[in-house]
């Protein structure tokens, strides 16, 4: 494209902040578990996928629809989560990362593979609810209700999130949980309670995701893998295991991309990996993050 | 003159064991599906093309005379790389005789040189890129099921003739989507129509509304997707989320699946053209094929997957017939031969590796039409005839056809 018309610029910058919202939800879960658990969790991609399947399996097996979906879905994805923390990760407490990560790994291809064996890998069709369907033309750009949405309840889903961890007296014995976990538990917290909540508020946020983005992107097996990716990239860029890093990086690297797609697209699936490269080289630690 | 005999017998039935299991290398007659088993092609091709050799397999209840016929598959990951290897493996190390659906375009340019090399046989089903009858064609490779040319040209025929002037692409930056997007821009500047832009996305993106809004702001009256599989449908997912209802800009997709059709829904689907290389419910021949299909896979064979059923089951007849799995020899009968079975009701294979044969222009049913059974949510346009939707011979750019 030679020039490119302000109106195009606009909606791709709005059209950014939707998939920014994404990368913001994912990567928030994902800093809470590596920031308060000390797990890089790659099981997260497929928790995002678990979601989504719920959210499908809910309205294909049970007829429950979209809006209880929002609610029944995450809850179910964060149990899921407590049982993989109890079952599987508190074995490897004190063990180094590398552990936890190859067994989340593990435990991510085998759901992503259990799911394709029953499924197959072509996807399942969900419907935008029906409250949801249409739009509104922005004059430059046509804003679709469902994307207008994704925005709302990402940003009050982060807002959420950040004011729990750094306003509230849960968030901060999470916080003390991850300085010195002997010291909290001896002033009558229990920290393994804690940490299995935590995981699971975590795993939660992907089921969110999941669900969110089950009605424009296809519910399939394999939805959560092209993501992780990305995600892990947002996580590192934030800063590992900074809250509101994430939250930031998710949103301003949903903008980079989208503008990325209308000056170069063939660039735009390599454009957030280069901004990871670029903050590493400069700031090891991530943008927010701390050494 | 007793020893004399003795030669003689036994020079006779070394002649009739060697007769008996003729030339076939290895005592076996070895097919290998090299496919998508679990990517974003793996719906339309994978384990549904494995099912469908396994069809054609158990019609000869697993052997030619007393040859058993012996059937082996593997994950390329569309991975041009990975997919040679195995190739590799199968023609150096296991015998295999040939190799069918391969599933993705790159894939197949890769294999189609080292099965050349190797003197065997491939049969391309999942691919569609057209270049592998046209400048990569080989004397050893044979097109099944369709390709760019004839799904490309022939929508975007039907899609002038009923008005489209101004087109707009997005593509899978792949060697199956640049093809596609060739074919029919030809089509369109030869019918003076315009193309207005093009954008290509990687096989697996996740978002196309980037690529939506520059092809609504384009001007442009149709929108193409050339890509399949998830990519496609996703596309179209969100291309209905920001308002493309088919009216002002209308919605095609070339070269998809019913598969496709099925993962979108009716809503999301209604209305949708595409061309097809297999119809289940054209005539007895196909419902019996779909019916077999089912019982094995519960879902509608893909073209490709009827396709890989169709192929498999004519290298079997020719191999029978020439009591041979000799490479050439088995192209030679192949090229003579009628093909007539539940993919297509009469199918030729060209010099140039063209397997030539009707297709269809379908459309997706929507949500209110009336539907016998869950498959049945398309409905059959017009056929195009095999000799209409390929290239003529006389624009191929094959060596083998000069």
């Amino acid at each position: 494209m030679d020039s490119i018309p302000v109106q195009v610029l606009a909606g791709q910058l709005l059209i950014g902040l939707i998939n920014g919202s994404f990368y913001a939800i994912l990567s928030l879960g994902l800093a809470i578990i590596f920031g308060l658990l000390n797990i890089v969790n790659f099981a997260h991609g497929a928790l995002y996928m678990l979601g989504g399947m719920f959210a499908w399996m809910l309205l294909e097996y049970v007829g429950i629809g979209y809006w209880w979906a929002l609610l029944a879905a995450p809850l179910l994805v964060g149990a899921f989560g407590i049982l993989i923390e109890r079952g599987l990760l508190a074995r490897l407490q004190g063990v180094d990362h590398i552990y936890g990560l190859l067994l989340t790994f593990g435990i991510a291809l085998m759901l992503q593979s259990l799911f394709q064996g029953i499924y197959g890998s072509a996807g399942m069709p969900y419907s935008i609810p029906a409250e949801l369907k249409g739009g509104w033309n922005l004059g430059f750009v046509f804003l679709p209700k469902y994307r207008a949405w994704i925005i709302v309840v990402s940003l009050l889903t982060c807002f959420g999130v950040w004011y729990a961890i750094e306003k509230t007296r849960l968030g901060s014995y999470l916080r003390a949980t991850t300085e010195n976990p002997e010291l909290v538990e001896s002033f009558g917290v229990n920290v393994q309670v804690l940490i299995a909540l935590t995981f699971g508020a975590g795993a939660g946020l992907a089921g969110l995701a999941g669900v969110l983005a089950a009605p424009i992107y296809s519910v399939s097996p394999q939805m959560g893998v092209e993501l992780l990716t990305v995600v892990f990239a947002v996580v590192v860029i934030g800063g590992m295991g900074s809250v509101l890093g994430a939250i930031l990086s998710g949103f301003s690297l949903g903008i980079v991309e989208g503008l990325t797609k209308v000056i170069y697209p063939e660039a735009s699936s390599v454009v957030i990996f280069v901004v990871m490269i670029l903050v590493i080289m400069a700031r090891p630690a991530g943008l927010f993050g701390k050494i | 003159m007793r020893l004399n005999s003795l030669v003689a017998a036994l020079a006779v039935t070394t002649m009739l064991t060697t007769a008996a299991s003729a030339d076939m290398s290895g005592n076996v007659v070895k097919i290998g599906v090299l496919t998508d088993m679990s990517g974003p092609f793996s719906h339309q091709t994978g384990p549904g093309s494995v099912a469908g050799a396994e069809l054609a397999i158990a019609e000869i209840q697993g052997k030619i005379g007393d040859v058993p016929v012996e059937l082996v598959f593997a994950d390329h990951q569309n991975k041009p790389d990975i997919a040679l290897n195995l190739a590799r493996q199968w023609l150096d190390v296991d015998g295999v005789d040939l190799i069918v659906d391969l599933a993705s375009s790159a894939v197949a340019l890769a294999v189609q040189d080292i099965v050349k090399e190797k003197d065997r046989m491939v049969i391309f089903s999942g691919p569609g890129t057209d270049r592998l009858t046209n400048d990569s064609c080989s004397p050893n490779g044979i097109h099944w099921t369709y390709d760019t040319y004839a799904t490309g040209r022939s929508m975007a025929k039907a899609v002038i003739e009923s008005g489209g002037k101004k087109w707009f692409f997005i593509g899978n930056d792949s060697a199956f989507g640049r093809s596609m997007v060739e074919v029919m821009s030809d089509a369109i500047n030869a019918a003076s129509g315009e193309v207005v832009g093009e954008v290509w996305h990687p096989t697996g993106a996740n978002d196309y509304s980037s690529f939506i809004m520059q092809a609504q702001s384009s001007g442009a009256d149709v929108l193409v997707l050339a890509n399949s599989g998830t990519d496609f449908v996703r596309a179209v997912k969100q291309a209905r989320e920001f308002g493309i209802d088919g009216e002002t800009l209308r919605l095609i997709g070339p070269s998809i699946s019913m598969a496709d059709i099925l993962a979108l829904g009716p809503e999301d689907a209604q209305g949708l053209h595409y061309i097809d290389a297999f119809y289940w419910n054209l005539n007895d021949k196909t419902r019996e094929l779909t019916d077999a299909f089912q019982a094995k896979r519960n879902a509608i064979p893909a073209q490709a997957q009827a396709g890989v059923y169709s192929a498999v089951r004519s290298y079997l007849a020719a191999v029978a017939e020439v009591k041979s799995d000799d490479a050439k020899t088995v192209m030679e009968k192949l090229r003579n031969t009628e093909i007539s079975d539940g993919f297509t009701p009469s199918g030729k294979v060209r010099a140039d590796g063209r397997m030539v044969h009707d297709m269809y222009l379908m459309r997706a049913k929507g949500p209110d039409a009336e539907k016998t059974t869950a498959w049945d949510s398309v409905e059959l346009v017009a056929t195009v005839s095999g000799d209409e939707a390929y290239r003529p011979l006389s624009e191929s750019k094959c060596d083998l056809v000069k």
